[in-house]
């Protein structure tokens, strides 16, 4: 009885040592399947990441800085196209959390995020110059047409306006119109407006401005 | 009297039996079933990590466009996958790896701005380096 | 004496799956070991320089880079929005400090930490950026 109480402790021994053999070779399966495809994942993600933020991008203006309107233009084969290590890949793009592109569900891929600024070109911007005032309208670098809109009012005429004392409108009888006027890009002007004594009257100036808004650019892809 | 002394040696045997059978038999299903399958992934597994850390080093020696550089720089990749010397190619804007083996070959496209060109072919066992010359508006890294 | 044999033979189980638990958890936390941060803090830091290096200041004139270094009123002036920029473009948890040739901010530089830098060299000088989780 005594040699059967061994053998049957011997038994479960072994039964005991074969279940943690299999739990151990489950773990290093389960390990192998998960470490394959991270690093291919990361490499998607980083080369379109630096794809998109790079300063010859089509999507920016310079580096780090995307365009609004080409980010909206954007679409997966664009994206396939600038990083070829994204092709046949899902993958996501969003810019603070709002998606820009989406094809498939990267849900398994790695995530790359970058700090962006976004550039709206189209923002505009409107200021008056109270004519019995003489005040002046500062018009930062970057713009270089402004609309100029005379508006006189019952006294007196607006004769001249000038740019940084560039005259760019002028009219002797006095002026009532809207007029384009350009002006240089690379310094901040300043535009003054000259008219007879006494005068009253509007003269408005609208230009498009550049805004800069910063945000965080996420890529997510799974090869 | 004497039949309990036979019974511990015969339990003793018949332990040691059992215990040698079942060592044996896990060895051969283990080296049979298992082992080889994990050799080739484990292999497999060395081959994608080294051809995508070989293409981000090459994709990180490449300059920032505009600036003129002349950089060589040297590479390490393991000398043997597998017991067996590989090369690694680039054509295409692709980095090739080129085992004996079929199932331990990959590629992986290479992610490099509009004007650079990659050219070249290393060997595994041989001083590997990248080296990039060209002008700004046409660069050439070559692998040498 | 069958109570001593029994718990032997239990006591030799015991270090058999001791062993090859220590051999599996070895794999287990192999596989766990997280990936460097240094690439991830380089980026950011080399996102930040990029950034403030083209965000026009003072009417347009210069980048608000260049004003952080151009000169200590210049960098006053400069110093809260560019502070408030940094904070917008990182992530919560990360830390920054920035120095400059005629002054620096934020947090102090950690002794032990792993730390991402970038430096943006300008007409008056190298302004560096440094980031850490902390």
């Amino acid at each position: 009885m005594r040699g059967q109480t061994n053998l049957f402790a011997l038994v479960v021994a072994l039964l005991l040592l074969t279940g943690v053999t299999v739990i151990g070779v489950s773990v290093a399966d389960a390990a192998l399947t998960d470490a394959t495809g991270d690093p291919r994942d990361r490499h998607a993600a980083t080369a379109v990441a630096d794809r998109l933020v790079a300063a010859d991008a089509p999507v920016t203006v310079r580096a780090n800085a995307l365009d609004s309107e080409a980010v909206d233009a954007l679409d997966a084969s664009l994206v396939e196209t600038l990083a070829p290590p994204a092709a046949d890949a899902d993958f996501r793009i969003t810019l603070d959390g709002a998606p820009v592109v989406e094809r498939g569900s990267p849900d398994n891929g790695v995530t790359v995020r970058r700090s962006v600024v976004v550039v709206n070109r189209s923002a505009r911007s409107r200021a008056a110059v109270d004519v019995a005032r003489g005040s002046t309208v500062r018009v930062p670098q970057g713009v270089g047409r402004v609309t100029v809109s005379v508006d006189p009012g019952s006294n007196g005429t607006i004769t001249t306006v000038r740019a940084n004392d560039r005259v760019v409108l002028h009219d002797d009888t006095g002026l009532d119109t809207n007029a384009t006027v350009h002006l240089s890009r690379y310094a901040s002007t300043s535009l003054r407006v000259e008219a007879t004594e006494n005068a009253t009257g509007r003269v408005t100036v609208t230009y498009r401005r550049q805004t800069n808004e910063p945000r965080v650019l996420r890529v997510t892809v799974d090869v | 009297m004497t039949d309990r002394g036979f019974v511990p040696v015969v339990g003793k045997t018949l332990e040691a039996a059992l215990v040698l059978l079942y060592v044996s038999s896990l060895v051969t299903v283990l080296h049979g079933g298992v082992l080889p399958e994990y050799r080739t992934t484990a292999a497999a597994e060395v081959s994608d990590r080294t051809l995508v850390t070989t293409a981000e080093r090459i994709e990180a020696t490449v300059p920032t466009p505009g600036t003129t550089v002349t950089v060589t720089r040297p590479v390490s990749i393991p000398d043997t996958i597998d017991r067996a010397t590989y090369r690694v190619r680039a054509v295409d804007g692709t980095l090739v790896l080129v085992h004996p083996e079929s199932r331990l070959s990959g590629r992986i496209p290479l992610s490099l701005p509009a004007n650079v060109t990659v050219t070249g072919t290393w060997r595994s066992d041989d001083r590997t380096v990248v080296r990039v010359r060209g002008r700004p508006d046409r660069i050439r890294v070559i692998l040498a | 004496m069958s109570r001593g044999q029994l718990s032997l033979s239990l006591v030799e189980a015991a270090v058999g799956v001791v062993l090859v638990l220590g051999v599996t958890a070895g794999f287990a936390i192999g596989t766990a070991a997280p990936t460097s941060a240094t690439p991830r803090l380089d980026a950011l830091a080399h996102d930040t320089t990029t950034v403030l290096g083209s965000d026009p200041v003072d009417d347009g004139q210069r980048a608000r880079l260049v004003a952080l270094a151009r000169s200590e009123s210049s960098f006053t002036r400069v110093q809260v929005s560019a502070r408030e920029r940094i904070r917008a473009l990182l992530p919560a948890d990360v830390l920054f400090r920035v120095q400059t040739p005629v002054g620096s901010f934020g947090a102090p530089r950690p002794p032990t930490a792993t730390v991402g830098s970038a430096t943006a060299s300008t007409r008056y000088g190298p302004v560096t950026v440094w980031v850490w989780y902390g």
